[in-house]
């Protein structure tokens, strides 16, 4: 199964940049979301975490590391991590590590949201951002 | 509708002048436009106060999304962009910013409900209301994620102010005002309550007039005015 690597880019919209190793198990998704289209960006994901459930069935690990997110990709995340409490359910070993900048108690509020929307356990560290 | 009094050029150049204006703009909006004005507030407020510039920012890029995706006011020649208003003022005590745009009036009690709604709840209710409707079914015409006002209130700390004027039988000039402190602090209570407002007075701004030929059928299912851009 192959990789999925998007890298990352501030332009018109804010891609972020994904790395997800299917040989490790490690992915990350980092820097600023604000794209064109959210939904076809984050399938992409999606679809490549539904194919290493079906096929490599290791354990994973999934860091966000986001610095700005809108609204919509906020709704977005919400479908990636139903999609990894779902490989939990079904006996997957799966962490979620969510970094959020020190100073934007919001993005921290995203992560205890989100735990009560799924019911995953999502470890919470806080980063001094670069820049 | 009662006679113009006439653009005074002083009285605004006056109004620009006097309180801090970071952004004013008045139409079409596209995606790279967005971009430059939201890369440019970074710039400028970040220096500053990094914590306060990335909630301007943020509440920026929700403001001005949902005028990009729901005006009803649409230019007629180029790309058919949606037309608004865009404002950012430093008072002082608060980054305020504004928009404007065009939306059908039989929406109007809703939006007005809405903000009522958002107005109302204390932060974890905010929360809970934001997590409803992220669970939720995305509504059919929305391009974001609907949740983009409540966002706004959660980032600001503040209430989110909504004015409505009527502009014509069958559309409402609509303005969202949101306060963001600037010493960084969310107020401990939230000021004054910013009532909605309505009324039948003349428009704030006036925009060429409505269109209502033929090219309306070729917004399909949308059916928007449309505004020719004045010269």
């Amino acid at each position: 199964m192959e990789n999925l690597e998007i890298k990352g880019e501030s332009g018109v919209y804010f891609i972020p940049e994904v790395k997800l190793d299917a040989t490790s198990g490690n992915c990350e998704i980092s820097g600023e979301s604000y794209l064109e289209d959210t939904d076809e960006f984050y399938n992409n994901i999606i679809k490549w975490l539904d194919d290493y459930v079906k096929q490599v069935k290791k354990p994973l690990l999934f860091n966000f590391r986001l610095t700005y997110f809108n609204t919509s990709s906020s709704r977005s995340i919400l479908n990636v991590l139903r999609v990894l409490k779902q490989y939990v359910d079904n006996k997957g070993s799966v962490t979620v590590n969510w970094y959020y900048p020190e100073d934007d108690e919001s993005i921290a509020e995203e992560a205890e949201d989100y735990m009560k929307d799924t019911g995953l356990q999502i470890n919470m560290f806080a980063f001094e951002p670069e820049d | 509708m009662q006679p113009s009094k006439g653009f005074d050029f002083f009285e605004y150049h006056t109004q620009l002048a006097q309180d801090d204006v970071l952004l004013s703009y008045k139409g079409p909006l596209t995606d790279v436009l967005l971009s430059e004005f939201s890369q440019d507030i970074r710039l400028k407020l970040q220096e500053e106060d990094p914590k306060v510039g990335k909630k301007v920012f943020a509440i920026f890029m929700e403001l001005a999304q949902n005028v990009l995706y729901y005006s009803k006011e649409v230019n007629t020649f180029g790309n058919r962009d949606r037309v608004g208003t865009l404002v950012i003022v430093n008072t002082g005590e608060y980054y305020q910013l504004m928009t404007g745009n065009l939306v059908l009036k039989k929406l109007v009690p809703e939006l007005l409900e809405k903000c009522d709604k958002i107005n109302a709840f204390d932060r974890d209710e905010l929360r809970e209301y934001k997590r409803t409707l992220r669970n939720g079914p995305k509504s059919e015409e929305s391009k974001g994620a609907g949740i983009g006002l409540v966002q706004v209130a959660l980032t600001s700390g503040n209430r989110v102010e909504m004015k409505v004027k009527e502009y014509s039988n069958e559309f409402a000039f609509y303005v969202i005002v949101v306060n963001i402190k600037i010493n960084g602090q969310d107020d401990e209570d939230k000021p004054a309550p910013a009532k909605t407002e309505t009324d039948n007075c003349e428009p704030i701004t006036e925009p060429a007039k409505t269109e209502t030929n033929d090219k309306l059928n070729q917004q399909e299912d949308e059916g928007e005015t449309l505004i020719a851009n004045p010269e």
